[in-house]
Protein backbone atom coordinates (compact mmCIF):
# COMPACT_ATOMS: atom_id res chain seq x y z
CA UNK A 1 0.00 0.00 0.00
CA UNK A 2 2.74 2.46 1.16
CA UNK A 3 4.32 1.75 -2.39
CA UNK A 4 1.35 2.81 -4.18
CA UNK A 5 0.96 5.95 -2.66
CA UNK A 6 3.66 7.87 -4.34
CA UNK A 7 1.49 7.15 -7.72
CA UNK A 8 -0.89 8.69 -6.06
CA UNK A 9 -4.00 11.36 -7.46
CA UNK A 10 -4.74 13.75 -9.16
CA UNK A 11 -3.42 15.32 -11.87
CA UNK A 12 -4.98 18.60 -12.12
CA UNK A 13 -7.40 20.70 -14.25
CA UNK A 14 -7.86 23.53 -11.93
CA UNK A 15 -9.75 25.71 -13.24
CA UNK A 16 -8.72 28.84 -10.73
CA UNK A 17 -7.29 29.41 -8.07
CA UNK A 18 -9.85 31.85 -6.63
CA UNK A 19 -11.33 30.91 -2.83
CA UNK A 20 -15.07 31.38 -3.67
CA UNK A 21 -15.01 28.42 -6.57
CA UNK A 22 -14.87 24.93 -6.03
CA UNK A 23 -11.29 23.57 -6.80
CA UNK A 24 -11.80 20.55 -9.05
CA UNK A 25 -9.30 17.75 -9.31
CA UNK A 26 -8.51 15.17 -11.50
CA UNK A 27 -7.65 11.39 -10.03
CA UNK A 28 -4.05 10.79 -11.31
CA UNK A 29 -3.40 7.18 -9.47
CA UNK A 30 -4.50 4.10 -10.77
CA UNK A 31 -7.31 4.39 -7.64
CA UNK A 32 -8.16 7.13 -5.13
CA UNK A 33 -9.90 5.25 -1.57
CA UNK A 34 -12.17 7.66 -0.01
CA UNK A 35 -12.58 7.28 4.13
CA UNK A 36 -15.77 7.74 5.85
CA UNK A 37 -13.97 10.05 8.62
CA UNK A 38 -11.36 12.33 8.89
CA UNK A 39 -9.06 10.13 10.70
CA UNK A 40 -6.98 7.06 10.52
CA UNK A 41 -8.42 3.70 10.95
CA UNK A 42 -11.79 5.07 9.64
CA UNK A 43 -13.23 2.41 6.49
CA UNK A 44 -12.45 3.08 3.02
CA UNK A 45 -16.06 3.48 1.89
CA UNK A 46 -15.14 4.29 -2.27
CA UNK A 47 -12.83 3.84 -4.26
CA UNK A 48 -12.57 6.60 -7.60
CA UNK A 49 -10.84 5.51 -10.88
CA UNK A 50 -7.59 7.62 -12.77
CA UNK A 51 -9.21 10.44 -14.67
CA UNK A 52 -12.48 10.74 -12.82
CA UNK A 53 -13.32 14.32 -11.65
CA UNK A 54 -13.68 15.26 -8.01
CA UNK A 55 -14.22 18.77 -5.93
CA UNK A 56 -12.30 19.63 -2.71
CA UNK A 57 -15.35 20.30 -0.51
CA UNK A 58 -13.60 21.30 2.85
CA UNK A 59 -11.02 20.56 5.11
CA UNK A 60 -10.76 19.23 8.88
CA UNK A 61 -6.88 19.26 10.51
CA UNK A 62 -4.99 17.36 7.94
CA UNK A 63 -8.10 15.37 5.90
CA UNK A 64 -9.54 16.57 2.76
CA UNK A 65 -13.37 15.81 1.99
CA UNK A 66 -13.77 15.16 -2.02
CA UNK A 67 -16.71 14.70 -3.88
CA UNK A 68 -16.73 12.94 -6.98
CA UNK A 69 -19.48 14.20 -9.91
CA UNK A 70 -20.98 10.74 -9.91
CA UNK A 71 -21.62 11.86 -5.85
CA UNK A 72 -19.87 9.63 -3.87
CA UNK A 73 -18.00 11.58 -1.34
CA UNK A 74 -15.06 10.85 1.32
CA UNK A 75 -11.98 11.92 3.01
CA UNK A 76 -8.71 11.77 1.88
CA UNK A 77 -5.20 12.62 3.82
CA UNK A 78 -3.85 15.70 2.99
CA UNK A 79 -0.23 14.08 1.94
CA UNK A 80 -1.66 11.54 -0.81
CA UNK A 81 -3.75 14.80 -1.93
CA UNK A 82 -0.18 16.86 -2.04
CA UNK A 83 1.83 13.83 -3.89
CA UNK A 84 -0.12 14.43 -6.69
CA UNK A 85 -0.77 17.79 -7.30
CA UNK A 86 2.27 20.06 -8.27
CA UNK A 87 2.70 23.24 -6.70
CA UNK A 88 -0.19 22.70 -4.79
CA UNK A 89 -0.76 25.87 -2.85
CA UNK A 90 -0.83 23.92 0.77
CA UNK A 91 1.60 23.65 3.41
CA UNK A 92 1.37 22.58 6.55
CA UNK A 93 2.94 25.91 9.20
CA UNK A 94 6.51 24.86 10.05
CA UNK A 95 9.28 26.47 12.04
CA UNK A 96 9.76 28.84 9.12
CA UNK A 97 6.29 30.26 9.56
CA UNK A 98 7.05 31.32 13.08
CA UNK A 99 9.38 33.60 12.59
CA UNK A 100 7.00 34.65 9.91
CA UNK A 101 4.18 35.15 12.62
CA UNK A 102 1.90 38.44 13.35
CA UNK A 103 0.17 37.01 16.35
CA UNK A 104 0.69 34.69 19.15
CA UNK A 105 -2.15 33.64 21.22
CA UNK A 106 -2.16 31.24 24.45
CA UNK A 107 -2.93 30.26 27.60
CA UNK A 108 -0.51 29.99 30.68
CA UNK A 109 -0.57 28.33 33.99
CA UNK A 110 1.38 28.14 36.86
CA UNK A 111 2.20 29.41 40.21
CA UNK A 112 2.29 32.49 41.31
CA UNK A 113 4.06 32.95 44.79
CA UNK A 114 2.23 30.02 45.86
CA UNK A 115 -1.02 30.78 44.38
CA UNK A 116 -2.32 28.88 41.33
CA UNK A 117 -2.67 30.93 38.35
CA UNK A 118 -4.26 30.84 35.07
CA UNK A 119 -4.24 33.09 32.35
CA UNK A 120 -4.20 34.30 28.42
CA UNK A 121 -2.15 36.25 26.56
CA UNK A 122 -1.94 37.84 23.06
CA UNK A 123 1.18 38.93 21.30
CA UNK A 124 1.81 41.14 18.26
CA UNK A 125 5.21 40.59 16.42
CA UNK A 126 7.32 43.65 15.60
CA UNK A 127 10.23 41.69 14.18
CA UNK A 128 10.66 37.44 14.20
CA UNK A 129 12.97 39.05 17.55
CA UNK A 130 10.71 41.31 19.14
CA UNK A 131 6.78 41.18 20.48
CA UNK A 132 4.36 42.78 22.69
CA UNK A 133 2.82 41.08 24.58
CA UNK A 134 -0.70 41.48 26.60
CA UNK A 135 -1.92 38.91 29.18
CA UNK A 136 -4.40 38.90 31.83
CA UNK A 137 -4.12 36.32 34.89
CA UNK A 138 -6.81 35.07 37.33
CA UNK A 139 -4.97 34.33 40.68
CA UNK A 140 -6.20 31.88 42.78
CA UNK A 141 -4.43 31.53 46.12
CA UNK A 142 -5.65 29.70 49.47
CA UNK A 143 -6.11 32.92 50.86
CA UNK A 144 -6.47 35.23 48.61
CA UNK A 145 -7.37 35.52 44.96
CA UNK A 146 -6.54 38.21 42.22
CA UNK A 147 -5.78 39.07 38.77
CA UNK A 148 -2.68 40.42 37.27
CA UNK A 149 -2.87 42.24 33.80
CA UNK A 150 0.51 43.10 32.02
CA UNK A 151 1.69 44.46 29.21
CA UNK A 152 5.46 43.36 28.00
CA UNK A 153 7.94 43.18 25.36
CA UNK A 154 9.30 40.05 24.51
CA UNK A 155 12.14 39.55 23.26
CA UNK A 156 13.57 35.99 21.15
CA UNK A 157 17.10 36.34 19.88
CA UNK A 158 17.22 32.88 18.25
CA UNK A 159 13.96 33.01 16.91
CA UNK A 160 14.81 30.28 14.11
CA UNK A 161 15.66 27.62 17.03
CA UNK A 162 12.92 24.73 17.40
CA UNK A 163 14.12 25.09 21.34
CA UNK A 164 14.78 28.61 21.78
CA UNK A 165 15.47 31.00 24.89
CA UNK A 166 13.02 34.32 24.64
CA UNK A 167 13.54 37.26 28.00
CA UNK A 168 10.59 39.48 28.93
CA UNK A 169 10.23 42.53 30.68
CA UNK A 170 7.03 44.18 31.49
CA UNK A 171 4.63 46.29 33.90
CA UNK A 172 0.69 46.34 34.51
CA UNK A 173 -1.48 45.69 38.29
CA UNK A 174 -1.84 42.98 40.48
CA UNK A 175 -5.33 43.27 42.32
CA UNK A 176 -5.40 40.86 45.63
CA UNK A 177 -8.82 40.60 46.93
CA UNK A 178 -8.74 38.30 50.31
CA UNK A 179 -11.37 35.67 50.65
CA UNK A 180 -14.29 36.46 52.39
CA UNK A 181 -13.87 33.74 54.93
CA UNK A 182 -10.75 36.15 56.87
CA UNK A 183 -12.26 39.01 58.09
CA UNK A 184 -11.49 42.50 57.84
CA UNK A 185 -8.81 42.66 54.90
CA UNK A 186 -9.13 44.63 52.02
CA UNK A 187 -8.29 44.73 48.61
CA UNK A 188 -5.44 46.14 47.01
CA UNK A 189 -4.10 47.31 43.46
CA UNK A 190 -0.31 47.19 43.05
CA UNK A 191 1.43 48.53 40.11
CA UNK A 192 4.13 46.42 39.62
CA UNK A 193 7.23 45.89 36.97
CA UNK A 194 8.33 42.87 36.02
CA UNK A 195 11.39 40.33 33.87
CA UNK A 196 11.77 37.17 32.99
CA UNK A 197 13.18 34.29 31.18
CA UNK A 198 11.78 31.77 29.55
CA UNK A 199 12.31 28.65 27.02
CA UNK A 200 9.95 28.26 23.57
CA UNK A 201 9.39 24.85 21.68
CA UNK A 202 8.04 24.46 18.50
CA UNK A 203 6.02 21.44 18.51
CA UNK A 204 4.17 21.28 15.24
CA UNK A 205 1.69 22.86 12.56
CA UNK A 206 0.78 25.68 14.56
CA UNK A 207 1.47 25.20 17.66
CA UNK A 208 4.23 26.28 20.74
CA UNK A 209 5.04 25.32 23.95
CA UNK A 210 6.82 26.99 26.27
CA UNK A 211 7.98 27.69 30.30
CA UNK A 212 8.88 30.32 31.99
CA UNK A 213 9.83 32.26 34.97
CA UNK A 214 9.15 35.72 35.70
CA UNK A 215 10.60 37.95 38.97
CA UNK A 216 7.62 40.54 40.19
CA UNK A 217 8.32 43.49 41.82
CA UNK A 218 4.96 45.10 43.30
CA UNK A 219 5.12 49.10 44.32
CA UNK A 220 2.93 48.89 47.14
CA UNK A 221 1.36 52.10 49.50
CA UNK A 222 3.68 50.17 52.55
CA UNK A 223 7.40 51.12 52.84
CA UNK A 224 8.76 48.22 50.98
CA UNK A 225 8.55 46.90 47.59
CA UNK A 226 7.04 43.21 47.35
CA UNK A 227 8.67 40.27 45.32
CA UNK A 228 7.14 37.80 44.09
CA UNK A 229 8.35 34.43 41.59
CA UNK A 230 6.33 32.88 38.94
CA UNK A 231 6.46 30.00 37.32
CA UNK A 232 4.26 29.16 34.61
CA UNK A 233 3.56 26.93 31.49
CA UNK A 234 1.61 26.95 28.90
CA UNK A 235 0.45 26.38 25.12
CA UNK A 236 0.32 29.23 22.38
CA UNK A 237 -1.07 29.43 18.46
CA UNK A 238 0.99 31.65 16.08
CA UNK A 239 -0.66 33.11 12.44
CA UNK B 1 8.91 8.29 -11.32
CA UNK B 2 10.62 10.25 -13.95
CA UNK B 3 7.43 9.91 -15.98
CA UNK B 4 5.20 11.34 -13.88
CA UNK B 5 4.91 14.98 -15.25
CA UNK B 6 3.69 13.84 -18.20
CA UNK B 7 0.60 11.21 -16.34
CA UNK B 8 -0.53 13.82 -14.42
CA UNK B 9 -0.29 16.45 -17.26
CA UNK B 10 -2.43 13.89 -19.37
CA UNK B 11 -4.81 13.62 -16.72
CA UNK B 12 -8.34 12.08 -18.00
CA UNK B 13 -6.87 10.10 -20.39
CA UNK B 14 -6.78 6.22 -19.28
CA UNK B 15 -4.06 5.06 -22.11
CA UNK B 16 -1.07 4.29 -21.14
CA UNK B 17 1.69 6.86 -21.77
CA UNK B 18 3.67 4.97 -24.94
CA UNK B 19 0.46 5.75 -26.70
CA UNK B 20 -0.04 8.83 -25.62
CA UNK B 21 3.47 10.63 -25.91
CA UNK B 22 3.73 10.78 -29.47
CA UNK B 23 0.10 12.69 -29.46
CA UNK B 24 1.47 15.22 -26.89
CA UNK B 25 4.83 15.66 -28.91
CA UNK B 26 2.33 16.15 -31.52
CA UNK B 27 0.70 19.06 -29.99
CA UNK B 28 3.72 20.53 -28.61
CA UNK B 29 5.77 20.65 -32.22
CA UNK B 30 2.33 21.87 -33.45
CA UNK B 31 2.09 25.13 -30.97
CA UNK B 32 6.39 25.26 -31.75
CA UNK B 33 5.23 25.77 -35.19
CA UNK B 34 2.46 28.65 -34.74
CA UNK B 35 4.69 30.64 -32.70
CA UNK B 36 6.95 30.21 -35.01
CA UNK B 37 5.14 31.56 -37.46
CA UNK B 38 3.96 34.59 -35.41
CA UNK B 39 7.54 35.49 -34.79
CA UNK B 40 8.56 34.40 -38.10
CA UNK B 41 11.84 36.56 -38.66
CA UNK B 42 13.16 36.90 -35.40
CA UNK B 43 13.31 33.85 -33.95
CA UNK B 44 15.24 32.74 -37.26
CA UNK B 45 17.60 35.33 -36.83
CA UNK B 46 18.70 33.10 -33.44
CA UNK B 47 20.19 31.08 -35.84
CA UNK B 48 19.97 27.53 -33.97
CA UNK B 49 22.57 25.51 -35.43
CA UNK B 50 20.29 21.94 -35.56
CA UNK B 51 16.99 23.56 -36.71
CA UNK B 52 14.57 25.75 -35.17
CA UNK B 53 13.25 22.46 -32.53
CA UNK B 54 16.18 23.07 -30.53
CA UNK B 55 15.76 26.90 -30.05
CA UNK B 56 12.75 25.73 -27.97
CA UNK B 57 10.64 28.44 -27.96
CA UNK B 58 7.86 26.71 -25.49
CA UNK B 59 7.81 23.22 -24.11
CA UNK B 60 4.36 22.54 -23.30
CA UNK B 61 5.65 20.05 -20.44
CA UNK B 62 7.53 22.27 -18.94
CA UNK B 63 4.19 25.19 -18.70
CA UNK B 64 3.94 26.83 -15.73
CA UNK B 65 1.03 25.75 -13.95
CA UNK B 66 -1.37 27.15 -11.56
CA UNK B 67 -1.22 26.70 -8.11
CA UNK B 68 -3.99 24.73 -6.14
CA UNK B 69 -4.58 27.07 -2.92
CA UNK B 70 -5.93 24.37 -1.04
CA UNK B 71 -5.16 27.10 1.65
CA UNK B 72 -8.40 28.56 0.47
CA UNK B 73 -10.36 25.76 1.06
CA UNK B 74 -13.31 25.76 3.62
CA UNK B 75 -11.97 24.13 7.39
CA UNK B 76 -13.89 23.19 9.50
CA UNK B 77 -11.95 22.82 13.02
CA UNK B 78 -13.67 24.75 15.25
CA UNK B 79 -17.19 23.45 17.02
CA UNK B 80 -19.00 25.45 19.46
CA UNK B 81 -21.82 24.18 21.50
CA UNK B 82 -23.73 24.41 24.70
CA UNK B 83 -24.90 21.69 27.01
CA UNK B 84 -26.82 20.84 29.92
CA UNK B 85 -26.87 18.25 32.69
CA UNK B 86 -26.18 17.52 36.33
CA UNK B 87 -23.34 18.67 38.47
CA UNK B 88 -22.60 17.06 42.17
CA UNK B 89 -20.54 19.57 44.39
CA UNK B 90 -19.55 18.25 47.33
CA UNK B 91 -22.34 18.45 50.68
CA UNK B 92 -24.28 20.89 48.41
CA UNK B 93 -26.12 17.98 46.40
CA UNK B 94 -26.74 17.22 42.84
CA UNK B 95 -28.16 20.31 40.94
CA UNK B 96 -28.87 21.34 37.30
CA UNK B 97 -25.89 23.24 35.25
CA UNK B 98 -25.65 24.91 31.74
CA UNK B 99 -22.95 25.45 30.13
CA UNK B 100 -21.16 26.57 26.89
CA UNK B 101 -18.11 24.52 25.21
CA UNK B 102 -15.89 25.40 22.51
CA UNK B 103 -12.71 23.62 20.89
CA UNK B 104 -10.28 24.09 18.18
CA UNK B 105 -9.02 20.78 16.55
CA UNK B 106 -5.58 20.56 16.11
CA UNK B 107 -5.03 17.35 14.57
CA UNK B 108 -7.35 14.48 13.96
CA UNK B 109 -6.67 13.34 17.39
CA UNK B 110 -5.87 16.21 19.72
CA UNK B 111 -8.04 19.31 20.67
CA UNK B 112 -7.94 22.26 22.75
CA UNK B 113 -11.07 23.51 24.28
CA UNK B 114 -12.66 25.79 26.47
CA UNK B 115 -15.16 25.62 28.31
CA UNK B 116 -18.01 27.44 30.89
CA UNK B 117 -20.60 26.39 32.77
CA UNK B 118 -22.61 27.87 35.76
CA UNK B 119 -25.40 25.64 38.34
CA UNK B 120 -26.58 26.53 41.22
CA UNK B 121 -25.68 24.93 44.92
CA UNK B 122 -28.37 23.23 47.08
CA UNK B 123 -28.35 23.29 51.13
CA UNK B 124 -25.90 20.64 52.78
CA UNK B 125 -27.05 18.49 55.22
CA UNK B 126 -26.02 20.70 58.10
CA UNK B 127 -28.32 23.28 56.70
CA UNK B 128 -30.92 21.29 56.49
CA UNK B 129 -30.12 19.47 59.80
CA UNK B 130 -29.80 22.54 61.65
CA UNK B 131 -32.63 24.41 60.92
CA UNK B 132 -31.70 27.80 60.59
CA UNK B 133 -28.11 29.14 60.11
CA UNK B 134 -26.60 28.66 56.06
CA UNK B 135 -23.74 28.89 55.44
CA UNK B 136 -24.39 30.82 52.20
CA UNK B 137 -26.08 33.85 50.83
CA UNK B 138 -28.32 32.54 47.63
CA UNK B 139 -25.86 34.74 45.77
CA UNK B 140 -23.10 32.78 46.65
CA UNK B 141 -24.98 29.77 45.60
CA UNK B 142 -24.53 30.93 42.18
CA UNK B 143 -21.42 28.64 41.33
CA UNK B 144 -19.74 29.37 37.63
CA UNK B 145 -16.79 27.61 35.98
CA UNK B 146 -14.46 28.54 33.26
CA UNK B 147 -11.35 26.21 32.36
CA UNK B 148 -9.28 25.23 29.39
CA UNK B 149 -8.82 21.45 28.00
CA UNK B 150 -6.47 19.47 26.46
CA UNK B 151 -8.75 16.55 24.42
CA UNK B 152 -7.49 13.36 22.89
CA UNK B 153 -9.60 11.48 20.67
CA UNK B 154 -8.70 7.74 21.89
CA UNK B 155 -11.63 6.06 20.39
CA UNK B 156 -12.57 7.41 16.99
CA UNK B 157 -14.71 5.28 14.74
CA UNK B 158 -18.17 4.66 13.74
CA UNK B 159 -21.22 3.86 15.46
CA UNK B 160 -24.38 2.09 14.07
CA UNK B 161 -27.67 3.21 15.23
CA UNK B 162 -30.14 0.20 14.61
CA UNK B 163 -29.63 -1.09 11.06
CA UNK B 164 -31.12 2.67 9.44
CA UNK B 165 -27.72 4.88 9.88
CA UNK B 166 -23.67 4.15 10.50
CA UNK B 167 -22.14 7.54 11.95
CA UNK B 168 -19.24 9.27 12.76
CA UNK B 169 -18.09 9.02 16.03
CA UNK B 170 -15.62 9.29 18.79
CA UNK B 171 -14.25 8.57 22.69
CA UNK B 172 -12.16 11.24 23.68
CA UNK B 173 -10.08 11.99 27.14
CA UNK B 174 -9.84 15.80 28.17
CA UNK B 175 -7.73 17.28 31.23
CA UNK B 176 -6.95 20.83 31.91
CA UNK B 177 -7.15 23.47 34.30
CA UNK B 178 -9.95 26.08 35.22
CA UNK B 179 -11.29 28.65 38.04
CA UNK B 180 -14.51 27.68 40.24
CA UNK B 181 -16.13 30.75 41.70
CA UNK B 182 -18.63 29.77 44.61
CA UNK B 183 -19.06 30.91 47.87
CA UNK B 184 -17.70 34.33 47.63
CA UNK B 185 -14.29 32.57 46.25
CA UNK B 186 -12.40 31.26 43.18
CA UNK B 187 -10.82 28.29 43.50
CA UNK B 188 -8.15 26.63 41.28
CA UNK B 189 -9.64 23.29 39.34
CA UNK B 190 -8.35 20.40 37.87
CA UNK B 191 -10.50 18.95 35.49
CA UNK B 192 -10.21 15.17 33.94
CA UNK B 193 -13.07 13.49 32.01
CA UNK B 194 -14.56 10.88 29.58
CA UNK B 195 -16.56 11.50 26.18
CA UNK B 196 -18.22 10.09 23.59
CA UNK B 197 -18.70 12.80 20.30
CA UNK B 198 -21.49 11.45 17.67
CA UNK B 199 -21.38 13.20 14.62
CA UNK B 200 -24.97 13.37 13.24
CA UNK B 201 -23.41 14.71 9.83
CA UNK B 202 -19.75 16.78 8.96
CA UNK B 203 -21.15 19.50 10.74
CA UNK B 204 -23.56 18.26 13.93
CA UNK B 205 -22.53 16.67 16.37
CA UNK B 206 -24.10 15.59 20.05
CA UNK B 207 -21.78 15.26 22.95
CA UNK B 208 -22.29 12.59 26.44
CA UNK B 209 -19.27 13.99 28.88
CA UNK B 210 -18.45 12.62 32.07
CA UNK B 211 -16.18 15.06 34.24
CA UNK B 212 -14.64 15.12 37.56
CA UNK B 213 -13.88 18.96 38.59
CA UNK B 214 -11.21 18.68 41.40
CA UNK B 215 -11.39 22.02 43.48
CA UNK B 216 -10.23 23.03 47.49
CA UNK B 217 -13.00 23.81 49.61
CA UNK B 218 -12.77 24.76 53.05
CA UNK B 219 -16.50 25.85 53.15
CA UNK B 220 -17.52 23.47 55.99
CA UNK B 221 -14.53 24.10 58.43
CA UNK B 222 -11.55 21.94 57.53
CA UNK B 223 -9.72 23.05 53.85
CA UNK B 224 -9.71 19.83 51.27
CA UNK B 225 -9.39 18.49 48.24
CA UNK B 226 -13.17 17.67 46.71
CA UNK B 227 -14.37 15.61 43.91
CA UNK B 228 -17.26 17.13 42.01
CA UNK B 229 -18.56 15.11 39.41
CA UNK B 230 -20.74 16.42 36.29
CA UNK B 231 -22.81 14.66 33.74
CA UNK B 232 -23.87 16.47 30.44
CA UNK B 233 -25.18 15.67 27.00
CA UNK B 234 -24.96 18.59 24.35
CA UNK B 235 -24.34 19.46 20.88
CA UNK B 236 -21.99 21.47 18.78
CA UNK B 237 -21.51 22.43 15.29
CA UNK B 238 -18.52 23.02 13.46
CA UNK B 239 -17.55 25.53 11.52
Amino acid sequence: MRRLLPLFLIGCCAQTAVAAEPVKLRVSSPFLELTAGPGRGYPALHALEQGQQITVVKRKTDWFLLRADNGTSGWVNRDAVLRSVQGAGYVSPTLDDYGARRFEIGMMSGDFGGAATIGAFGAFALSPNVSVKISGQQILGKFSDGWIASGDVVMQPFAEWRLAPYFTLGGGRVRSEPQTTLVASQDRVDDMAHVGIGLRLYLARRFVFRVEYEHYELFTSRNKNQEIRQWQAGLSAFF
Amino acid sequence: MASRPQRIFLGPSKSSLQVVRPRCRGTGAMLAAVLMLLIGARAQAAEAPDGWLDSKPIDPIEMPRRDIKLDNIETQDFELGAYGGLFSVEDFGVNSVKGLVGSYHVTEDFFLEGVYFRSTLGRTSFERLSGGADLLTSKQRDLSHYGVNLGFDILPGESYIGSWATVNSAIYLVGGVGSTDFGGDNRFTVTMGLGYRLLATNWFSLQLDVRDHIFQSDLLGQQNSTNNLELRSGFTVYF
